[in-house]
């Protein structure tokens, strides 16, 4: 008794410790699937116009922001703002170390955020804040919370810890919602990088970044069972995904058909998806580390693949663009309604979903630095 | 005396309310509108330096893997005042540069040289610098794209 009594208060603070632990979920992939198919629009009629030429790097992306579209500048640090007919109205931010200005030379990151405002990364992980007004609002360099050090990690790799990932810059547009921006990661660690086992059973994919207190609260998700039982497709070990709603996402994977139905913190309730159409997925691999970046450059040039995830909103569609690859000319767009592929069409080479602005979907293969243009496209379908 | 004074205060102080009111006005209109620097450019091309680079792209071609490529760049000054050159930023870590001079004269030209090397590097690889300058532009880019094999 007198045992008892000694051992039940270390007993109840152990307890409740344990309790106040989060433990992160284990992921279940084993979701009823939904290939359903059913055509809707075999084709889609696409109109194209160029921006006004103005004085950019023509390095950087295209967004849309409320009803305009942003060229945001990758180089020069300048955000462009047009009109849905291209024609320009502004140019907003660039370099500089005014109150309103970046005090970088390199934007490696840009999301819209949901109130109207921007966010910027820089290159060493810093973060600017700007109203819908471009008036900067706060500025920090991003906390990942890292519990090792580089020295030690480089001999001990450890999945759960933020130092080991980087964001996966360039590859898929970054997200957001009200307080978190949702950022895409990955490892280069010499032992855990994306073409070892351990990496497809244990890579965090995603890490939430709270723009309030500038810092990444978790690492979390998991790349597909695909890329545990096919070492072929690794060179394309990153999510392209996008928000639905108040607190869903919709996750998919360059080298998987299927898109996953989640919530925010990944927990699959559904999948739904069918292959694009003439997609060389004769993909090619290499577990050596040095060979890995070079071969994934090559592959991403060579091969089919999915580019792109976005939510529409305003007509609640789920499209998805994919590259053909091989020597086909043009790439895939694929239009989900309800978890049912309702579109499978073909778009030109390199386009990418750009945003919706009522009743046109915006499309664009980036800037054109050789020629100095960028091209947009767009259609509308009536749903 | 006083009451003169007291009423010009008055009077003045209404319009100096007003005018500050106008200002701060115009900043923020300012602010939110500032034009392309394209449209300046027509405006003040004529008191500016002018940055005029011959050749923007510059193409090695084939080149072997382990190697320094250069890129050659003639940054003319066709304006009217003195060209700064206030610094150049290559976008990798892999390329070193070197310039002429920082002080280009109206007529007079420099040659900005990339250097640029191929190791692990494989295809077509293309990197870029910017340059920054006291013109109306403000920043420029030329570009190195080289097939590593």
């Amino acid at each position: 008794m007198r045992l008892f009594q000694l051992l039940s208060v270390p007993l109840l603070v152990i307890t409740l410790y344990a309790c106040g632990i989060k433990k992160e979920a284990v992921i279940d992939w084993d979701v009823p699937v939904n290939n359903q198919r059913g055509i809707v629009y075999p084709t889609i009629s696409l109109d194209s116009f160029y921006l006004d030429v103005v004085s950019t790097s023509f390095n950087g992306s295209i967004h849309v922001w409320k009803d305009k579209l942003l060229f945001v500048d990758s180089k020069f640090c300048w955000v462009f703002v047009f009109d849905t007919t291209g024609k320009s109205i502004g140019r907003r931010i660039g370099q500089g170390e005014g109150p309103n200005e970046l005090p970088c030379k390199k934007i490696a990151a840009y999301v819209p955020l949901r109130d109207g405002g921007h966010l910027f990364i820089g290159p060493s992980w810093d973060v600017y804040v700007f109203d819908s007004s471009f008036i900067k609002k706060s500025d920090f360099l991003i906390d990942w919370h890292p519990r090792g050090n580089k020295e030690y990690i480089a001999g001990h790799p450890d999945p759960t810890d933020p130092i080991m990932y980087s964001i996966t810059y360039g590859m898929e547009p970054i997200r957001s919602d009200k307080s978190t921006v949702y950022l895409p990661i990955y490892s280069q660690h010499k032992i855990f990088f994306p073409a070892t086992d351990a990496y497809a059973n244990d890579a965090r994919i995603l890490g939430k970044l709270s723009i309030k207190k500038g810092d990444v609260s978790s690492i979390y998700g998991r790349l597909s069972p695909i890329y545990r039982r096919n070492a072929q497709v690794r060179t394309f070990s990153y999510p392209v995904y996008d928000l639905i709603d108040e607190d869903k996402m919709v996750i998919g994977f360059p080298a998987d058909s299927l898109l996953y139905l989640s919530d925010r913190d990944f927990v699959i309730k559904s999948a739904f998806g069918r292959m694009g159409r003439d997609m060389d997925t004769d993909y090619l691999s290499t577990t050596d580390y040095t060979r890995f970046n070079r071969q994934w450059q090559k592959e991403n040039k060579e091969r089919g693949y999915y580019t792109g995830v976005d939510y529409v909103p305003g007509l609640k569609l789920i499209l998805r663009t994919y590259q053909k690859g091989g020597s086909a000319i043009s790439d895939g767009l694929q239009i989900y309604k309800d978890n049912t592929l309702i579109a499978d069409v073909d778009i030109p080479a390199k386009a990418r979903v750009v945003g919706y602005i009522a009743p046109y979907v915006y499309l664009s293969a980036g800037p054109d630095e050789t020629e100095e243009k960028i091209q947009i496209f767009r259609f509308k379908l009536s749903i | 005396m006083n009451n003169v004074f007291n009423r010009l205060y008055k009077h003045f102080g209404l319009l100096l309310l007003t005018g500050w009111l106008s200002a701060c006005n115009n900043i923020e209109h300012l602010n939110n509108n500032r034009p392309d620097s394209t449209q300046l450019t027509s405006k003040v091309d004529s008191v500016q330096p002018i940055l005029t680079i011959v050749q923007k792209r510059f193409n090695a071609g084939n080149v072997k893997r382990d190697r320094v490529v250069e890129g050659r760049y003639i940054i003319r000054n066709t304006g009217k005042k003195n060209l700064e050159i206030e610094y150049i930023n290559p976008d990798c870590t892999c390329t070193g540069f070197s310039l002429s001079k920082n002080r280009i004269s109206p007529e007079d030209s420099a040659l900005l040289i990339l250097k640029m090397s191929t190791k692990d590097k494989e295809g077509e690889v293309q990197i870029h610098a910017t340059i920054s300058a006291n013109t109306s532009t403000r920043l420029y880019q030329v570009s190195l794209v080289a097939n590593v094999l």
